[in-house]
Order: C-alpha cells, then sequence, then structure tokens
C-alpha cells in the first residue's frame, strides 16, 4: 500500500475522505490487475488519451470539499493541514486545453474508431502542429489494433502519430511514455510491465484470481533497459547456404512497424522492430506447432547491430495447428550521430500444414523492412 | 505504480532497478515543477467526463465533492 493511502486509511475507512485515481495508460485494465495486487481499494477512472493534459505522473491532489485543488504532491505538513481546512469557494473550473475535439474524444472511448479518427483528421487539417491530436490519433489506431478488429499498419500509424506529438512537444512525458513502452531497449528507464507475473503469482498465492487482461504484455514493454555495447548472446544462422525452400510469399503475410527511440541526442542510436507473420487468409495454411517453433534471423545492415540476431517464437502447448498472428521483435543499435540503417533484412523458418491434403511443409520466407518509409526525426 | 512511493520501497530488492525507478521519480518531480497544468493549487477540478475503469460509466472528475478528496494520477508502468 502506498505510503499516502496507508496515513489516511482512517479517514477513509471512516468515510471522512474519499479517494479516486486517473489512469494515464493505454490499457488501463492492467492497472485494475495492479490495484488488485496491491489491495487497493478505490475507483479509477480511465484516460488513455491523456484528455487531463498532465505532462507526467504521479501527481498526487488533496481536493476539499468543495472541489477546490488545496495541495499538489503535498508534503508531511500538508497532509496534516488538508485535514484540519475549511473548504475554500469553489471558482469556475478551468478550461483544459484540447476539449476542442470533444465528440471525436467521445467517440474514441466509446470504441468508435473510424468516427474518432476522421474527427481528428478533420482538425488536423486546420492545425497540423497540434502535437493532442497526434497523440490522440495514435491512441485511437493502438486500440483499433488491440481490438482485434484493425487494419495491417494500425500499430505503425500509432507509432507514427506518437513520434510527430512528440516531435512537436518533446517535453510532453505521457507521450514519451507510449513510444517507450513499444520502443528499443536502449530508450527504456525501465521495464514497464514486468511487474504482472509477480502481480499475478502474489494474488494467486493468497487465494484469489487475478483479473484477466484484455491486451497481455509482450516483448518490448517487458524488456529491460540495455546499455551500449550490451553482449547478445550466441547465434548462428540456421540456414546459412539459403537451402531451404521458399514459400509463396504470399501465403506468409508479413508485416513491420519500427519504434524509433525517443532520445534525440542518445549517444547510440536505435530502433525496435516488430515483425507480425500470419498466414494469409486464402493460404490454406496453418502453423504446424508440433514441430521446430517459427525461427527469424536477421542480416545486421552494415553499420548497425542487431539484438538479438536469431528468434524463436515458442509454439502453443494446446493445439497441433493454428493460425494466429505471431510477433517477434528485435532491436537495431548504431553509433550516435549517424543516420542509421535503411533497410534491414531476413528470414523466417517456420512449420506449416496444408489443409487440403494435410501435409506438413518446413520453408522460408525471407523479407526486408524499409526503415526509410517509417516517419524519424 | 512506478514512481509511487510504493514503489519506490519496492525497489530496494535490486539496486540498479532502484536507481532506475528513483532517478525517474526524481525526473517526474523535477518535471512536474515546471510544467504547467490546471491541476494547480487554487483551481477547481475540472469538468471532464472519464470512463470507470472497471464498469465503463461516465464519472464526472468534477464529482469529487461532498467530502474531501485525494486524486492520485498514475500509470501501473
Amino acid at each position: 500500500m502506498p505510503v499516502w493511502r496507508a496515513r489516511i486509511k482512517p479517514w477513509v475507512d471512516n468515510g471522512a475522505v474519499q479517494v479516486a485515481g486517473v489512469l494515464q495508460e493505454q490499457h488501463p485494465e492492467r492497472a485494475l490487475l495492479f490495484r488488485q495486487w496491491k489491495e487497493l481499494d478505490f475507483p479509477l477512472l480511465s484516460d488513455p488519451l491523456n484528455l487531463l493534459d498532465v505532462k507526467a505522473v504521479p501527481i498526487t491532489l488533496l481536493v476539499d470539499a468543495n472541489g477546490v485543488i488545496r495541495f499538489r504532491n503535498p508534503s508531511e505538513e500538508d497532509w496534516e493541514r488538508f485535514l484540519a481546512l475549511e473548504p475554500a469557494q469553489a471558482p469556475e473550473p478551468p478550461e483544459l486545453p484540447g476539449q476542442a475535439w470533444a465528440e471525436a474524444d467521445f467517440a474514441a472511448q466509446e470504441g468508435r474508431f473510424e468516427e474518432a479518427l476522421s474527427g481528428y483528421a478533420r482538425a488536423l487539417v486546420d492545425d497540423p502542429s497540434e502535437g493532442r491530436l497526434h497523440f490522440r490519433s495514435g491512441v485511437v489506431y493502438r486500440a483499433r489494433h488491440d481490438s482485434g478488429k484493425g487494419r495491417p499498419d494500425d500499430f505503425a500509424q500509432a507509432a507514427q502519430f506518437w513520434q510527430r506529438a512528440l516531435d512537436l512537444e518533446p517535453g510532453q512525458y505521457i507521450w514519451r511514455r507510449r513510444i517507450q513502452q513499444y520502443g528499443p531497449r536502449l530508450d527504456k528507464p525501465y521495464p514497464f510491465y514486468d511487474w504482472v507475473k509477480d502481480a499475478r503469482r502474489e494474488i494467486v498465492e493468497r487465494g484469489g484470481e487475478p483479473l484477466p487482461l484484455r491486451v497481455e504484455p509482450s516483448g518490448a514493454e517487458l524488456a529491460s533497459p540495455a546499455r551500449p555495447g550490451e553482449a547478445s548472446g550466441p547465434n548462428h544462422n540456421p540456414d546459412p547456404e539459403g537451402s531451404i525452400e521458399r514459400v509463396e510469399e504470399e501465403s506468409l503475410a508479413v508485416e513491420a512497424v519500427a519504434v524509433f527511440s525517443t532520445a534525440r541526442d542518445a549517444g547510440t542510436g536505435a530502433i525496435r522492430v516488430h515483425l507480425r507473420f500470419r498466414p494469409a487468409g486464402d493460404s490454406g495454411l496453418h502453423w504446424n506447432n508440433e514441430a521446430e517453433p517459427l525461427t527469424v534471423w536477421i542480416d545486421t545492415p552494415a553499420g548497425a547491430e542487431a539484438v538479438p540476431v536469431r528468434l524463436e517464437y515458442p509454439n502453443p502447448e494446446d493445439r497441433a495447428v493454428s493460425a494466429e498472428e505471431r510477433t517477434i521483435e528485435f532491436e537495431l543499435t548504431w553509433p550516435g550521430g549517424e543516420a542509421g540503417p535503411e533497410s534491414v533484412g531476413g528470414f523466417a523458418l517456420f512449420n506449416v500444414c496444408r489443409d487440403d491434403d494435410a501435409q506438413c511443409l518446413f520453408r522460408r520466407l525471407d523479407f526486408r523492412v524499409d526503415l526509410t518509409r517509417q516517419q524519424r526525426r | 505504480m512506478k514512481g509511487s512511493k510504493g514503489r519506490m520501497r519496492s525497489c530496494s530488492m535490486r539496486s540498479m532497478r532502484c536507481a532506475a525507478t528513483l532517478a525517474a521519480v526524481w525526473m517526474a518531480s523535477v518535471l512536474d515543477a515546471s510544467v504547467a497544468d490546471v491541476l494547480q493549487p487554487g483551481n477547481s477540478l475540472p469538468g471532464l467526463r472519464l470512463r470507470d475503469a472497471d464498469s465503463g460509466e461516465w464519472k464526472r472528475l468534477d464529482g469529487l465533492r461532498g467530502r474531501p478528496a485525494v486524486l492520485h494520477v498514475f500509470a501501473s508502468w
């Protein structure tokens, strides 16, 4: 339990003081699991669009009975004074910046993604340098991606809108963290969601059932920060001669999103690349989960380092075949001050089974990701 | 609750993580002091409508009236 919560617990328990939270993150249900883990009991309001227009968290406000903020990030003495204060006369509520697009904001929070994106796009025509519109557009693209009803480039669009927003307002740390959530390890201040496994274990140990997450944290969201030159471990090319038969390109869909470091003056340039593979809908192919797992090899571009260069996607253990999307992530780094690679290539080795004759095949797919198409500074 | 006092206490288990967390807290406090938003002492709470993370119901931030309140703005990362 946070120190401040323990301090006021007697007043909360007897009803003299109320507590609420406002969440500044893309997936609010993760904070519900956090609240369960920490055995907190106050209501939480979701603000993934940053409508509150705060630049950093945490912020603790002490608000009197008339709704007037009396202390912000209070000291020990402030807490004592607050509990003895008479309510102040309430001034007119302040106007929040960025409320001109309330209809789009409302649509975004209701899950009407197309309507929200259209609203933001119309506003951006009039004011293309408004970072809030770029950030909120990115939030909606990512939400549509997570909804399972998204379009193939939704995540890439989110990353590009967030990057544009941060370029316009570099001091906005809520926006910066949203990029860092999916960005390279060199740019991470800490692992964002590594606490989830500990939370689940501890909740189960005390006899509870952890609240479900709609979107599991993965890859970049769990990764620890890296330092330049960090060892990447042993790797070897699984098909150095290129002898494994290629699959027909249209039968396996590959999509790539590159998320750039938010650090402008870092000593090392960095990108995290998210590769998504899935059997094309009309290919008649399924992953074969009883053979070697999907393996990806990265051909390190000249002047850059790839970490890792060989990656594997573990097979699901509960199904012999499946057709889900599989995401694999890696990072490229290069010396600061240089332009960085324009593209990165590699190949995937995978086992699939054909629906029509049940024949299972081991195949290779070569790919190349054009990094110049992604928005970058 | 990265950056919260609760998180700071838990970071003593791993010193590098602790240092990173404390640095993030320090950075947030410096930033927080230097930026202007409407959540300042003397202001009323804004009349913003947000969804309850549990129920999905719409609630007004300025509905926190009638009793003293603690409002904590945070993220679980």
